[in-house]
């Protein structure tokens, strides 16, 4: 049985030392439930959601495949939410150790989308590409 | 109609120098040049066509991409999330041929495409080497919130505590980009066939049979009118 992408992705995040620069901005090591969620983010603060969202179609043999994902991070502060992000766009782009494809980030800095929760928490994403052939 | 080329081809340095003195002797004279003509006819023709070639070119490359700029800004309008219709109506597909730029299309409240003019003055891609097409929104709020980048951005799920990003039925978060990797193949296809323009070609060709002392020569003409009418049928 295959793993999506994204479950692939929150296996990797996961299994980050705490000391990995992702880690260190964000003050506490990935934990699947915790602070690194899949789909939908819920209320918690300082935390990573994974959110797949479709991507380019197969090709036309159906074996390979361009899988879009966004990265979502949620802090309290805009500094930790922008260097979380940006330490996650340095990890994952051109990756191709997290699944049988390689990560392309589609952007070079975080984007912001604003506060959130009367200002509580600042939202930045990032989004990513990954080409690889469906085994 | 000829033109005329003078080609110099000095004789060989070495064999004035083996036949010099070798001591005491006078230096060797100034090289001999021996002076060809070569006379030709058909250069300006042809050269002429390979303008004509070019510009056929540049005009269909960009009638080709101001018609996927038109085609994805149509699939994503109706995708755009509409509240005031601000969003929808900021929608515009830019033809940049630099140094210049073109809107030649933009959006409407409604979700349809409002094409301005679509054409390109001749005069104006004489010059161009580089095109692109540019497809964009534009919206901020009196906030000075940036609303197409954040209701293209937000794909989390509503809570009870966030405004709804779309308010309309069948419209949401990613509304260009969606389009644009649904059909970025065709997209692709349609500029590969930039190149395929022979047929246009040989449809405006015209051959006129000229002599030229003992031999027959076919000059080519293109015609522009017809190599440009073909070239915009098939773009």
């Amino acid at each position: 049985m295959a793993d999506s992408v994204a479950s692939s992705l929150k296996t990797y995040l996961g299994a980050l030392v705490a000391s990995h620069t992702i880690c260190d901005e964000l003050g506490a090591a990935l934990t699947f439930g915790t602070n690194l969620f899949i789909g939908i983010e819920p209320e918690t603060t300082n935390c990573v959601t994974i959110i797949p969202y479709g991507g380019a179609p197969p090709s036309f043999d159906g074996s390979r495949q361009e899988a879009a994902l966004q990265v979502r991070v949620k802090a309290d502060t805009v500094k930790k939410a922008l260097d979380v992000s940006q330490s996650i766009i340095n990890t994952l782009h051109n990756n191709s150790s997290i699944c049988t494809g390689r990560f392309s980030a589609v952007q070079s800095i975080p984007i912001i989308l604003g506060v959130q929760e009367a200002g509580d928490n600042v939202i930045t994403v990032s989004n990513y590409i990954v080409r690889y052939v469906k085994i | 109609m000829s033109m005329k080329f003078s080609v110099k081809i000095p004789t060989f340095l070495d064999e004035r120098l083996s036949s010099a003195p070798t001591t005491g002797g006078k230096r060797p004279g100034p090289a001999k040049v021996l002076t060809a003509q070569l006379s030709e006819f058909g250069i300006n023709e042809t050269m002429l066509n390979l303008d004509k070639l070019s510009l056929a070119m540049k005009y269909k490359a960009a009638m080709v991409l101001s018609e996927i700029g038109i085609d994805l800004l149509s699939k994503a309008l109706p995708l755009t999330p509409v509240d005031s219709g601000e969003l929808r109506r900021s929608g515009e597909v830019t033809l940049q041929f630099f140094p210049g730029y073109k809107v030649v299309a933009s959006g409407s409240g409604e979700g349809q495409v409002v094409v301005r003019d679509a054409e390109v003055p001749l005069s104006k891609l004489r010059s161009v080497n580089k095109m692109d097409m540019l497809v964009q929104f534009y919206r901020t709020n009196e906030f000075g919130e940036d609303i197409a980048l954040w209701t293209h951005e937000d794909i989390n799920y509503y809570t009870s505590k966030q405004s709804p990003r779309a308010r309309t039925e069948g419209t949401g978060p990613k509304y260009l980009e969606t389009p644009w990797m649904e059909n970025k193949g065709d997209y692709v296809g349609m500029l590969y066939e930039l190149a395929n323009i022979r047929d246009s070609v040989k449809r405006a060709t015209r051959v006129v049979r000229k002599g030229k002392g003992k031999t027959d020569v076919d000059v080519i003409t293109l015609d522009t009118n017809k190599l440009l009418s073909r070239v915009i049928r098939r773009a």
